[in-house]
């Protein structure tokens, strides 16, 4: 059984859950929604391979309420650029949801990179297990987490402040 | 040194929390072996053949002397008492136990060191030329700008699930000592118009299928460097293979689109993110380098000295050799070989990591800079103290004086330690060194580089070796082979394979053979690597392999 955890359960800096809901959602694949695009069935939610070409696509994913991503494995790296794109060159503004192997060690990545709900599954959310989210309380990048769907003191305290040298530390 | 931030602090000490509960849930098996791999890659934990390995950041080589003493002390407490030096400026743990790894990061981040991104599929520790703020021929100080890499690569949510590692380097000087066009980027600090700003060269790379850098961008304006970097690194995310892992580097993306159109993705790309957020601004350049310590040089009126004399043969053959001229009028550059006959090449014990600690302190404003062919630098030393250093270091068996000659060999740890081996390259080392043991005769054959691999992924680098030697598997037994004409320089050349792999015994004399082949055809003055780019390589086939007609 998988869960869904959302946007407001978020906060800056660590990733909180707090609220997470069952969830048993469906998505359509890119192919299937080239076909029903034209039809009301459009409305139901797109799920993007890891190897779309997300440039290639964007204006037909422009009015989604929502585009999920697929991680087939946990290791995939390519769904962090997508999202990062989709944020950054197209500042779209929906929601982004991470979907498949999504493991709670990585969510702060994501969520770094843009995603704003994140299906995952029961086992993961184990006491322990979350545990490994609270542990980062800055960055060293400018990342794509501040946008506009997301709380706005995101921003303030994800961004990179460069060392200031009166706060050097000498060992 | 830079000084870390608290920032800086902070994040080493979450990640060595974050860590030890990953470890922990895996311990109790809370968490697949298969996902812990992964962690425990990005903090630089191996498990290998005999033990766990730990693979520490020495981010751009540089060390202070209380860094070196915490490595000795972490290598006392919970390894055999010594570390192994790589040729990608880090230190490595044999004997870790896994439980004890995050109390050993914990240690590492009280003296600003950690072991993040020192292996796994993401950016690694970046490198830079070990002379950098000392060498004559230097353009600008590449380590504000190495810094600057490291703390944007650490822990980067876009490009932590690369297809495969990505190595950067940075150069800032004429004479490339960073190896720049065999990383995944490299940059080279060059002029134009009063301007310095990058040269970026990509998709080079040893391992497998060793390929020399190709030049994307002439020349980058400093502050564009960030936004240069995501693009490239984004390209490659997105479009690297993730299907082979053989396939998998940015060198072979690359070459499959063809230099100029990879070129072309990248610009735009970078126009996309050009001027934005991670754009750097003069301010935090002027601040970046105030994050640096600077050796607190005095003003020496002394005459610049063409050669320095010695008091003995032996002190004049480490001057000669292991001291090199210091851009500061009155001090000099001194190199510490690791490579003395019968140790490990790399390998350095506690004791000796204390005391190179106390002579830094004494000698060098308490810092050390580790190099890429695995030898320590003191890097500020007055030369009116370079004798008095000389017998410390004669004591300790730190003064062999073979920098750049032929028994200075880069080596992996090979078949002795890593489970990836074909076959042990240590002994193979220790059986070439022995055959250079007069120092005259070293002296005579000048400088030459060989490096050696225990097996194709290249840690020895032996495809830039003058010599070249790896270790492949023939049914079974240990076999090695021999290739010639690499050269790490700015004239980065690929070494080229002679012929049939040597069984082990027969590598040190087919190694002489090479040698004395060179000795032959040399013009006067001329290095190995000068009579080989002149003479060809037949001649060294013909020498290699006696009584087969090349
Ligand atoms: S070259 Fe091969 S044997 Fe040597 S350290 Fe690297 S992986 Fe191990």
């Amino acid at each position: 059984m998988n869960k869904l955890i959302k946007p407001e359960s978020l906060t800056s800096g660590t990733v909180m859950i707090s609220t997470a809901e069952q969830t048993n959602q469906t998505y359509l694949a890119w192919s299937d929604y080239l076909e029903l695009e034209e039809t009301t069935l459009s409305k139901q939610p797109v799920l993007l391979e890891p190897d779309v070409d997300i440039d290639e696509i964007y204006q037909r994913l422009k009015p989604l309420s929502l585009i999920a991503l697929n991680f087939p494995s946990f290791y995939e790296g390519r769904p962090y650029s997508t999202a990062a794109i989709l944020r950054q060159r197209y500042h779209y503004q929906a929601d982004i949801r991470a979907v498949g192997a999504v493991r709670v060690d990585q969510l702060n990545q994501m969520y770094r990179c843009g995603f704003s709900s994140f299906e995952i599954s029961n086992d993961q959310l184990t006491d322990t297990r979350t545990a490994a989210l609270q542990f980062f309380s800055s960055c060293q990048q400018n990342d794509s987490s501040d946008a506009p769907t997301l709380a706005n003191n995101n921003q303030q305290l994800w961004s990179k402040a460069w060392a200031e040298p009166n706060s050097m530390i000498r060992i | 040194m830079y000084q870390y931030s608290e920032s800086d602090q902070t994040l080493i000490e979450e990640r060595a929390a974050q860590f030890k509960n990953q470890t922990r849930r895996f311990l109790d098996g809370d968490m697949e072996p298969e996902e812990f791999q992964q962690h425990r890659l990005r903090n630089g934990l191996y498990l290998q053949k005999l033990a766990p390995m730990l693979r520490v950041a020495i981010p751009y080589g540089m060390l202070s002397s209380n860094q070196l003493r915490k490595l000795a002390y972490i290598s006392e407490k919970y390894d055999k008492g010594y570390g192994h030096l790589t040729t990608r400026q880090n230190m490595q743990f044999n004997w870790p136990k896994l439980e004890q790894v995050p109390e050993i990061l914990e240690q590492l981040s009280s003296v600003q060191m950690h072991a993040i991104q020192t292996s796994g599929s993401c950016i690694r520790n970046v490198t830079a030329d070990q002379f950098a703020g000392v060498a004559g021929d230097e353009l600008e100080d590449p380590r504000p700008w190495a810094e600057m890499i490291r703390q944007w690569s650490t822990l980067h949510p876009e490009f932590n699930w690369l297809p495969r590692k990505f190595k950067i380097a940075v150069s800032g000087s004429d004479h490339d000592r960073a190896a720049v066009k065999v990383h995944d980027i490299g940059l080279k600090l060059v002029t134009k118009e009063n301007t310095t700003g990058f040269q970026v060269w990509v998709g080079g790379g040893l391992g497998r299928t060793p390929i020399i850098a190709s030049e994307i961008k002439p020349f980058l304006d400093k502050e564009h460097l960030l936004t240069y970097l995501t693009a490239v690194l984004r390209v490659y995310n997105r479009l690297g293979r993730r299907d082979n892992k053989y396939k998998a580097r940015i060198k072979i993306l690359v070459k499959a689109l063809g230099a100029e159109t990879f070129a072309q993705r990248v610009e735009s790309e970078w126009l996309t993110l050009k001027d934005g957020p991670d754009t750097i601004s003069q301010v935090d350049i002027d601040q970046f380098k105030r994050c640096f310590s600077h050796p607190d040089y005095l003003d020496l009126n002394t005459k610049p000295i063409e050669r320095l004399a010695g008091t003995d043969t032996q002190s004049q053959a480490w001057l000669d050799h292991n001291v090199l001229p210091h851009k500061k009028t009155g001090y000099a550059i001194v190199n510490i070989s690791l490579k003395n006959l019968g140790t490990a090449p790399g390998d350095i014990t506690a004791e000796q990591m204390n005391l190179i600690a106390e002579l830094a302190d004494d000698y060098s404003f308490g810092e050390i800079r580790v190099t890429h062919e695995q030898n320590l630098v003191l890097a500020d030393v007055r030369q009116s103290e370079l004798l008095n250093l000389w017998q410390k270091l004669k004591k300790a068996d730190l003064a062999t004086a073979n920098l750049g000659l032929i028994s200075d060999v880069i080596c992996c740890p090979g078949g002795d330690f890593c489970s990836l081996a074909n076959a042990r390259s240590i002994p193979i080392a220790e059986a070439i060194q022995s055959q250079y043991q007069q120092i005259q005769e070293v002296i005579d054959i000048g400088a030459v580089d060989i490096n050696i691999s225990g097996c194709m992924n290249a840690c020895g680098h032996h495809h830039v070796g003058n010599i070249g030697v790896l270790g492949v598997d023939k049914k079974g037994q240990e076999y090695y082979q021999v290739s010639v004409g690499g050269n790490a320089s700015e004239q980065t050349q690929l070494a080229r394979i002679l012929g049939p792999a040597f069984p082990a015994e027969e590598i040190p004399q087919a190694v002489d053979r090479l040698v004395q082949c060179y000795r032959q055809y040399r013009l006067p003055q001329e290095n190995f690597i000068q009579t080989f780019n002149r003479v060809g390589i037949d001649a060294f086939k013909v020498a290699a392999y006696p009584g087969i007609a090349a």
